[in-house]
């Protein structure tokens, strides 16, 4: 399916057909379940709220100035609300520790990997991204399987640039040891 | 901010590998959901901050109750209702006198307004135009409906 740009619904709706919503929420509704669902780690909740972003989104449309891309608005919307969904303060990230990380080679990672199934790897990478803290979860998928950019991440995260980068350079090493450990002790 | 340096998180194998998890996705009736959340009519974003009156519209009423108090200080009341109450045996003829009279005490008030040709072709213009833009403006709406 495809879509307008965005600001041609928001027009429509501005002048009071409401139905140009559904394209609104049709285009962008992966993104933000996926956010909401990294962050609640429960489907069910994870649609609540990504329900729940989509109306306080509509009622708040006409505070929507453009300074920043609609859809960096949106997904700022459901970060915050699936964060205070969880009903705790946005998590620190988990202190990851260096040296223990620099003990392996990427290609070595890389050559085990690529020796499992590509079902094995499937079901490895869910598992270890499952258990990444939800914060670190959302950063690697946002970057690596949507290929959003750095800064619609800080926008989205409120994080700086900078502190975006230093976050998914940490994450990636701790991806690549828990890759090699998987696989080695299986 | 598009030239950020991404050198060191760049990593394609990654990308590859993160890319082949589980998509997540909302339920297929998930848009029906929401839309059933959001007000379809009169609570647009737009209709909460409007106002009731439309700013022609308190024109039009302030119009309407000047040309009213006008009406009224300008009508000698007295000799037409002194002409309804008298009792005479030409009630019929009085009663024709009654309403001729009150459609000229009518028109006398109003007789300082001359409406030259020019005047009742810009008032008649008025007219179609404003009926033309509601026409239109519905012919606009049921379009973009018919597109949703």
């Amino acid at each position: 399916m495809t879509f307008r740009e965005d600001q041609f619904y928001i027009n429509r709706i501005l002048q009071g057909d409401s139905s140009a919503y559904a394209a609104i929420v049709d285009k962008h509704k992966e993104m933000v379940f996926t956010i909401a669902v990294k962050i609640v780690r429960n489907q069910q909740d994870a649609e609540e709220v990504a329900q729940d972003v989509f109306v306080k989104a509509f009622h708040a449309l006409a505070t929507f100035k453009g300074d920043a891309k609609f859809s960096t608005w949106l997904y700022r919307i459901a970060y915050n609300t699936a964060i205070s969904a969880t009903r705790r303060k946005k998590p620190d990230f988990t202190v990851i520790d260096d040296k223990m990380i620099d003990n392996y080679t990427t290609d070595e990672v890389i050559r085990l990997v690529n020796e499992q199934s590509v079902d094995e790897q499937i079901d490895a990478m869910n598992r270890l991204m499952d258990k990444l803290p939800e914060d670190e979860n959302l950063l690697l998928t946002l970057f690596y399987k949507k290929e959003r950019s750095i800064e619609e991440i800080s926008g989205i995260t409120g994080l700086s640039a900078s502190n975006v980068k230093v976050k998914l350079y940490r994450i990636r090493k701790k991806m690549y040891l828990d890759l090699q450990q998987c696989f080695q002790i299986s | 901010m598009n030239n950020i340096n991404t050198e060191h998180i760049d990593d394609d194998f990654l990308k590859k590998l993160v890319g082949q998890t589980k998509e997540e996705t909302p339920s297929a009736d998930f848009t029906s959901r929401v839309m059933a959340c959001i007000p379809q009519t009169a609570a647009t974003p737009e209709s909460i901050d409007k106002p009731m009156v439309k700013p022609w519209q308190w024109l039009l009423l302030v119009a309407a109750f000047a040309g009213i108090v006008y009406f009224i200080y300008s009508v000698d009341f007295g000799s037409f209702f002194n002409l309804v109450a008298t009792d005479s045996p030409e009630g019929q003829v009085n009663y024709l006198k009654t309403v001729t009279s009150a459609m000229q005490i009518f028109s006398q008030a109003f007789s300082a307004f001359k409406f030259t040709n020019i005047s009742l072709m810009v008032v008649i213009s008025l007219v179609a135009l404003y009926f033309g833009d509601r026409f239109l403006k519905g012919r606009a709406t049921e379009a973009n409906q018919n597109f949703a």
